[in-house]
């Protein structure tokens, strides 16, 4: 039984699911680069919409903890801020980080 | 007997297409799944295989998701009711909406608009087995 605040139950197998983890990673730390790059020009149209990106993909794979602090990223810059992206953009970052350790222990992938 | 059906993902994350390709596959309902995550590529691959001969990969169902950088499925909408082969033929597949949240208000209107090049319906994300299933059931006559 996976941690459901990291991961919550997939409706694909789980045989499925450690295949494609390595892929959803990768994918992952390539947007998260360009979130940070973005975040130098407090870009806000653009930091929103791959904070939503980062937020459906993270649920497309049940990562739980990972899509909740995109969507907290999302959510403050809807909200016209940008002073604090870069401490919501380190969360996420450290979310990632949480993720892809658990899922290295618990799926041995 | 049971149609073979072709599917048509359009995502532009490959974390999301790759899920979304492992569950279709678990279900053994379907005979081709293309998956692309630009929607310039999937128009092309739309042009292209109405262009030939052998119409074997034609998708019988597209999901299309709603927000892609670029490209959103509006905009690939646009395009998409001006290929010749859609405006002409007999192809029209059955388009699905894929949103992070149920369409409401403006967006509904915006897929309405579509509802003559096959837009038939939306689904949330992620999308799940019940999803797929209740699309087969209410939309594609020989499943």
């Amino acid at each position: 039984m996976t941690n459901p605040s990291i991961f919550s139950k997939t409706e694909i197998s789980l045989e499925s699911f450690k295949d494609l983890l390595p892929f959803f990673f990768e994918e992952i730390w390539e947007d998260f680069k360009v979130l940070k790059q973005l975040d130098t020009f407090k870009d806000i149209e653009e930091i929103r919409s791959l904070a939503h990106k980062l937020k459906g993909s993270s649920a497309c794979y049940a990562a739980n903890l990972m899509s909740a602090n995109a969507k907290a990223l999302q959510d403050y810059v809807e909200s016209n801020n940008t002073e604090q992206t870069e401490k919501l953009i380190n969360e996420f970052e450290k979310s990632i980080q949480i993720t892809q350790e658990y899922a290295k222990e618990y799926f041995n992938i | 007997m049971r149609k073979e059906i072709n599917v048509l993902l359009i995502d532009d994350s490959r974390a999301i297409n790759n899920r979304n390709e492992s569950l279709l596959k678990s279900m053994t309902l379907f005979n081709e799944i293309n998956k692309y995550s630009y929607p310039t590529e999937a128009l092309d691959f739309i042009k292209n295989e109405t262009d030939g001969v052998d119409n074997k990969l034609l998708p019988d169902l597209i999901f299309l998701d709603i927000s892609m950088p670029g490209m959103d499925a509006f905009a690939f909408l646009d395009k998409y009711s001006r290929l010749d082969n859609v405006v002409d033929s007999d192809f029209l597949p059955k388009i699905i909406i894929v949103s992070d949240h149920l369409l409401e208000n403006r967006n509904l209107d915006h897929t309405n608009k579509y509802k003559t090049v096959g837009v038939v319906d939306h689904i949330k994300k992620p999308m799940d087995k019940e999803d797929v299933l209740s699309v087969l059931e209410e939309h594609l006559d020989k499943y």
